[in-house]
């Protein structure tokens, strides 16, 4: 029995903490988010440089041969710092995507260049509103005479401005195939638009009318089962797990340092037992969701069937991280509710987090399946 | 990262079922707590016997005071085992806060005496904290324990609310020994037999099924070796024992056996199709997910030697918040058939239903109030 991280993921986590706390400042943060792009370029090159581009590929294309939890024990300070970065759409999945499909030459083309953060490629993935499955997959495509002709909407899309690329699924018409294109981000057919939400990440709906697609932008051979690309979502899945765990423990932190010097009524608010109990609520929440993202990374790299961990964990911490979030806002009262403070930014991105990969009642319908019910 | 339990652990989880198998008919399945049939009674205590006999109630304890120095785990396994089985293991007291005190703070003299008894079930203990004005606010403790010219200790006052009191021997008792210094610093620790001359008692029958007691002390009179560990360090001992300390898990092995049990009943009648009854099943299934992980964090942290998390406060206080939701939850999935005890319509001879009376008795080893107090400052260091 051992629920703690391993010595070097220990260092990892510290490093990435002290890493993003010099380079990745809460301002820096923000003004990644005002721009359109959505990142920080510099920033990913540093990563880059880090090896944490890298980190989950194999060896020989120069990645880390990280685990998940590993990448989990990154996550959380991704999570923490609200870190704005593609590094969940770029290379958990559409480098494990590749990793999974791609033939030998593709995988040594793209996993190097995404590994230096040379390419920046987002993935179009099924509607998160729908049960997950190859009938989900937005586009749907066919082949022509010069390759294929693509068509369809993909909405939930992340930097759909500033991606060099897109990882497209589509399922082949007339079958129950699915198949994997490898597109750059501009091309007659395609149009992107930006859709305003509430959270703090930009969404956007791609569409494809008649995209022509290259036999080369192909990856792999379609008929790629859906079970392998379940797998590789659900490592993504958990690693939003991570990033929801690491963001609730950071909220809790703040609500707790303002708890002890704010003074009302004579006294500091974190005397009082109202305020104390938000606190316990962040802190049961921050700290069971980090035990259900625990569980649920060691099942994945321990090779165990790990279907009914996952929904349960992801299911959890969102559900988890939201609240945990909100009773810290909740301290702060109404200074956090001015734009200028930063909880509110913990909040939307939690909120994005949750929908992010399946909505809470299909991971539930999911766990529900897993036990047999 | 490992979620595994040794192979050396998992026999031993299989030698606690077999035996589980042959020794304990479902019928005789029950909880101690909330039954007061003398037969079940009896049932329990020569089944309490036999597991002592196997040395099962002292499995870590040292050798020199009959134990067999098995890892915590062994612990952890059997009692999870024993908790999903409803097995009618007696001397929760003597087992638990008692020899934990004993083995920290007791004199060699007393290890020796009260240990073996306690593990072998001769002697059974009931905890003397309540009292008509200390509740949560324990500290304020009125029970006075003074110190005669012989050495004697001279006690008189009243403690109430005591489970099992008129089924034992021994009382562990919390009397103020100095009432000139903060509260906190003047209690201390006795075992007082609870049929001395001047204990008197009176029942008082709960909502569960139970009885519990009022405890009358008139200058009852205790030998000088009585009392347990140093005078006036009773708090330390206390707090030691419920915040903290010995593994105290979290039961959640109650709670998945109740799921068992419920979910059978789902699909038995077609309530397991129902995408409502669904989403709640999951809710509960996630609650003893993290309770089960809430125990093997404390016990990988006791065997790591590192503090538990937040002051040891966290896996009480989610299992007392998951207790009132999952009897909640539970309830209103069975509906109208959650009501009934016996007979036609009745789930699990009523099992369910007596489960969700019993969730009001959220408070007994404090509320869970006052564990999130515990947590919040001592476990995020807000100030009190």
């Amino acid at each position: 029995m051992d629920l703690g991280y391993s010595q070097e993921q220990k260092m990892l986590k510290q490093a990435a903490r002290d890493f993003l706390s010099k380079e990745a400042p809460m301002a820096k943060v923000r003004a990644a988010l005002e721009t359109t792009t959505g990142y920080d370029h510099a920033l990913w090159k540093q990563l880059a440089s880090l090896g944490w581009l890298g980190l989950p590929f194999r060896a020989d294309v120069g990645g880390g041969d990280g685990s998940i939890v590993d990448l989990a024990a990154l996550y959380e300070e991704f999570g923490r710092a609200l870190l704005p970065s593609p590094h969940l759409e770029t290379v958990v999945i559409c480098g494990g995507l590749i990793q999974a499909f791609a033939a030998q030459e593709q995988r040594k083309r793209l996993l190097p260049a995404i590994a230096k953060g040379d390419l920046v490629i987002t993935p179009l993935l099924p509607k998160p509103g729908l049960p997950p499955g190859p009938d989900s997959a937005g586009m749907r495509t066919r082949r022509t005479d010069t390759g294929w002709t693509l068509n369809g909407t993909a909405d939930m899309v992340t930097f759909g401005d500033s991606a060099e690329a897109c990882l497209c699924l589509a399922k082949v018409e007339g079958t129950h195939q699915l198949a994997l294109f490898d597109l750059a981000a501009e091309r007659p057919g395609m149009s992107v638009t930006e859709r305003p939400n509430i959270t703090s990440q930009r969404l956007y709906t791609v569409s494809f009318e008649n995209v022509h697609a290259a036999p080369g932008s192909l990856i792999g051979q379609p008929g790629m089962g859906w079970k392998t690309v379940q797998a590789v979502l659900d490592r993504a899945a958990v690693l939003r797990c991570a990033q929801l765990t690491g963001a609730c423990a950071r909220a809790l932190e703040m609500a707790v340092d303002y708890a002890r010097t704010r003074v009302q009524f004579g006294q500091p608010i974190g005397k009082f037992q109202g305020v104390q109990w938000l606190a316990a609520d962040a802190a049961v929440a921050a700290h069971t969701a980090s035990l259900m993202t625990a569980q649920a990374a060691w099942a994945i790299d321990a090779g165990l069937p790990h279907e009914r961990e996952v929904a349960l964990a992801k299911a959890y911490a969102s559900i988890a991280a939201r609240d945990g979030i909100r009773a810290a806002h909740e301290v702060f009262a109404g200074v956090a509710f001015i734009a200028e403070h930063d909880m509110h930014l913990y909040a939307r991105h939690a909120k994005f987090w949750e929908i992010s990969l399946g909505e809470v009642r299909h991971f539930k319908e999911r766990a529900a399946q897993a036990m047999g019910l | 990262m490992d979620l595994h339990f040794s192979q050396e652990a998992e026999a031993w989880r299989k030698e606690v079922r077999d035996f589980l198998d042959a020794d304990l008919p479902p019928e005789k399945e029950f909880e101690t707590e909330f039954d007061e049939d003398d037969g079940r009674w009896n049932f329990a205590l020569a089944f309490s016997k036999k597991v002592g006999a196997k040395k099962w109630t002292c499995l870590s304890w040292p050798k020199q005071y009959g134990g067999l120095e098995r890892p915590f785990v062994y612990e952890t396994i059997f009692r999870d085992e024993f908790a999903y089985r409803s097995a009618p293991l007696v001397n929760s007291t003597g087992l638990g806060l008692a020899a934990g005190t004993l083995l920290n703070f007791g004199s060699e003299k007393q290890k020796r005496e009260h240990l073996p008894a306690i593990a072998s079930m001769k002697t059974l203990w009931a905890e003397g904290f309540s009292e008509p004005n200390a509740g949560s606010d324990l500290a304020s403790l009125q029970t006075r324990a003074e110190l005669q010219a012989s050495g004697d200790w001279l006690v008189n006052g009243q403690k109430t609310y005591i489970t099992w009191a008129h089924r034992c021997d021994v009382l562990y008792l919390a009397a103020r020994t100095d009432p000139n210094v903060p509260k906190h610093k003047g209690i201390s620790i006795f075992c007082m037999p609870l049929r001395a001359k001047g204990v008197t008692m009176q029942a008082l029958m709960n909502i569960g099924g139970g009885r519990q007691n009022h405890i009358f002390i008139e200058n009852v009179r205790l030998p000088a070796d009585a009392i347990i560990g140093e005078p006036n360090q009773g708090w330390r001992y206390i707090t030691n024992a419920l915040w903290g300390g010995a593994p105290s898990g979290t039961e959640w092995a109650r709670y998945k056996r109740a799921f068992d049990d419920l979910v059978t009943f789902c699909r038995h009648t077609g309530l397991s199709k129902d995408p409502i009854v669904r989403d709640k099943l999951v809710d509960l299934a996630m609650g003893f997910e993290v309770l089960k992980l809430l125990e093997y964090e404390e016990i990988w942290r006791l065997e790591q030697q590192l503090e538990p998390a937040f002051a040891g406060s966290i896996g009480v206080l989610f299992m007392k918040e998951f207790n009132t939701r999952f009897a909640n939850i539970t309830s209103e999935i069975l509906g109208a058939s959650g009501l009934f005890l016996e007979g036609k319509g009745a789930v699990l001879k009523g099992r369910l239903a007596e489960l969700y009376v019993r969730s009001y008795g959220n408070h007994a080893g404090g509320t869970p109030q006052t564990k999130r107090m515990v947590l919040a400052t001592r476990g995020l260091g807000l100030p009190r």
